[in-house]
């Protein structure tokens, strides 16, 4: 199904998929949240190629999901400060302020203070293409 | 012996008495695996050869009448987002296929240090990421007690293997859900510890924030012996906790009587199966007869979490994926003339669909236009739904819920609707975003014999609390 325009992939889609009505709506319809270039921009940001046929399903997907993260929005939060983990709140010293409340998990920063650097042989064991010194990739050209 | 009877205790008694060496009960267990696991595809990797070294090692020190550490010769396996030295480890993704970690994650080898034997690596979800194990890059996983159904996701294959007697216990990841659900469907003890009481080092990060990794076991008893060996403070992971561990065995032999009990009434709302409610209800009822206090109590952002959820998740998830690029290890693909194409050549052959739906998902909530309106919003909302729960454990000691809406659906069911397969994780995920603990236990079954779980949910660092519950709660459902 790669390399055939969009639309003939979607009438396929359909076909497979059922999808309803509604769905169909904000596929077409002013509504769409995502579009097609939206996910062509994305798959570029993420290093992901896809088909043409992965790109109509994810356009579906994302829009259905999105509708429905939208509902957050019914939320209120200016005055709510965001959490972005969960360690800088619980199980530590709240008398502390700031990086004193991570002081147990600071460490001197020693040469193999942790753990011993992988041997050479070791680091590379996995390696798709090594010459057993270095990774090796192909070119390296500007995109 | 009878595979299906043996606990953590009841095996290191019998090893150290000599009534059976630990080489017999891997071997056993072994057997049962060949014999079983064919149907039922809970293994991906077994490590036969170090088994029978290890186990060999614990009969040595039990003829030498040494005391045997608390799990000697205890069969075990791993889920497969836990790196092992030296086995295989594939997090249920191609891109992973024929990766050997060359270091132990912090928890297996806690777990063999206490002298568990290692089976295998337990089939999963891809990197994680699904709730019906049917996301696995190498085969579905079905459900012991029905075959045409899901074990749950995304630690399947460890639920699956504990409800199949393949193991005694085994170590899961908790991201959204991914050992209490599982453990829900199988109808085994499934136990999600508070962030940062277990090392996440060498656990594949799926989401930083929220992965956890904890036990799925036949008894409370048993996952409180598992999370005392695998918890506390490791150097390697600078958010593990600086948090004294408590003996949680004993812990539960303390009564319950006068414990407050807070019923959320935002869990048993529109979607609820009437099985999983009756049976949760009478739970409840049971617990109030020995003599806790049930109070009814309000969560009020509860229905924002799965939206909350797939935003940070899959936001947290791009970033860590981003290291699978074909460099240094895993899969590469072939025949590529530029970097940049060897790059998304190998991803998106390495990577299933589900995998490159959250990575496209996250990638949109971050990029520049798009941070504010999802990340951003999403990480105030996880704040709220914090404060719910701190509001609500000023008031009780504990929080009992379903673990599921349903028992456990069909494989195929909601494979192509990923949105209701998002919402299966709808009572587990807001505790993966509040950070605090989660058990789910056994509480009845329904009339097709499906398990129904029972959550109990507790303050940060209060796994005690929950696992007396449980274990009080198991004891008794056990008399009747």
């Amino acid at each position: 199904m790669a390399g055939l325009p969009i639309a003939n992939c979607y009438a396929e889609l359909q076909a497979k998929f059922k999808l309803n009505s509604d769905l169909e709506q904000s596929l077409f319809w002013h509504d769409m949240k995502v579009t097609e270039k939206d996910v062509a921009h994305v798959a570029d940001l993420a290093n992901l190629e896809l088909t043409g046929e992965e790109r109509v399903v994810l356009l579906r997907d994302l829009n259905s999901i999105l509708d429905y993260i939208d509902r957050l929005n019914q939320l209120d939060t200016t005055d709510v400060p965001p959490m972005d983990q969960v360690s800088d709140r619980y199980g530590i010293d709240q008398s502390m302020t700031g990086s004193e409340r991570f002081a147990y998990a600071s460490r001197e920063d020693i040469l193999e203070g942790l753990r011993k650097s992988l041997p050479h042989d070791v680091a590379l064991q996995n390696a798709p293409d090594s010459d057993g010194t270095f990774f090796k990739v192909p070119k390296v050209i500007e995109r | 012996m009878e595979l299906s009877s043996l606990t953590i205790d009841a095996v290191r008694s019998a090893v150290q008495e000599r009534r059976i060496t630990s080489t017999a009960l891997a071997e056993a267990f072994f057997a049962k695996i060949e014999k079983e696991d064919p149907k039922i595809g809970a293994y991906l990797i077994l490590s036969k050869e170090h088994a029978l070294a290890k186990a060999a090692e614990i009969d040595a020190l039990a003829t030498k009448g040494d005391k045997l550490p608390p799990l000697a010769g205890v069969p075990v396996g791993i889920k497969d987002v836990m790196t092992t030295r030296n086995l295989r480890t594939t997090a249920g993704s191609k891109i992973l296929g024929n990766y050997i970690p060359p270091y132990d994650c912090t928890a297996v080898a806690r777990m063999e240090a206490a002298g568990a034997v290692v089976l295998g690596k337990l089939n999963c979800d891809e990197f994680a990421m699904g709730s019906s194990n049917e996301n696995s890059a190498w085969r579905p996983v079905h459900n012991p007690r029905d075959l045409s159904r899901v074990p749950g996701g995304s630690s399947g294959g460890s639920a699956a293997a504990v409800a199949a007697d393949m193991a005694v216990a085994t170590l899961g990841s908790d991201t959204g859900g991914s050992v209490r659900q599982p453990a829900s469907f199988c109808g085994v003890v499934g136990l999600m510890p508070t962030y940062g009481r277990v090392s996440r080092y060498g656990l594949i990060a799926f989401a930083s924030s929220l992965d956890r990794i904890g036990p799925l076991t036949k008894t409370v008893k048993d996952a409180a012996i598992v999370l005392g060996t695998i918890a506390g403070r490791d150097p390697m992971d600078a958010t593990s906790a600086d948090v004294p561990v408590p003996d949680y065995v004993a812990a539960l032999q303390k009564p319950v009587r006068g414990l407050k009990l807070g019923v959320a009434k935002e869990y048993f709302g529109e979607g609820l199966d009437s099985e999983v409610r009756q049976s949760v209800e009478a739970a409840i009822q049971k617990l109030a007869a020995l003599g806790c206090e049930i109070i009814p109590i309000s969560l009020p952002h509860t229905e924002y979490a799965i939206p909350t959820y797939y935003i940070l998740a899959t936001a947290e998830a791009s970033s860590n994926l981003a290291r699978f690029d074909g460099v240094r290890y895993g899969y590469r693909a072939r025949d590529t003339r530029t970097l940049s194409e060897m790059y998304r050549r190998t991803r998106d052959q390495g990577f299933g669909t589900e995998v490159k739906r959250r990575i496209m998902l996250g990638t949109y909530a971050l990029s520049a236009g798009y941070y504010d309106a999802y990340y951003l919003k999403a990480q105030k909302v996880r704040t709220l739904l914090a404060g719910d729960f701190e509001k609500a454990f000023k008031q009780v000691d504990a929080i009992v819920t379903p673990t599921c809406p349903t028992a456990a659906f069909k494989l195929g069911e909601k494979v192509n609707d990923p949105l209701s397969m998002y919402l299966a994780d709808i009572f587990t995920v807001t505790a993966d975003l509040a950070g605090i603990p989660g058990i789910s236990v056994p509480c009845g079954e329904t009339k097709e014999n499906l398990p129904i779980g029972l959550q109990i949910l507790g303050k940060h660092f209060d796994e005690s609390t929950i696992l007396r519950v449980a274990y009080t709660y198991e004891q008794e459902h056990k008399r009747n």
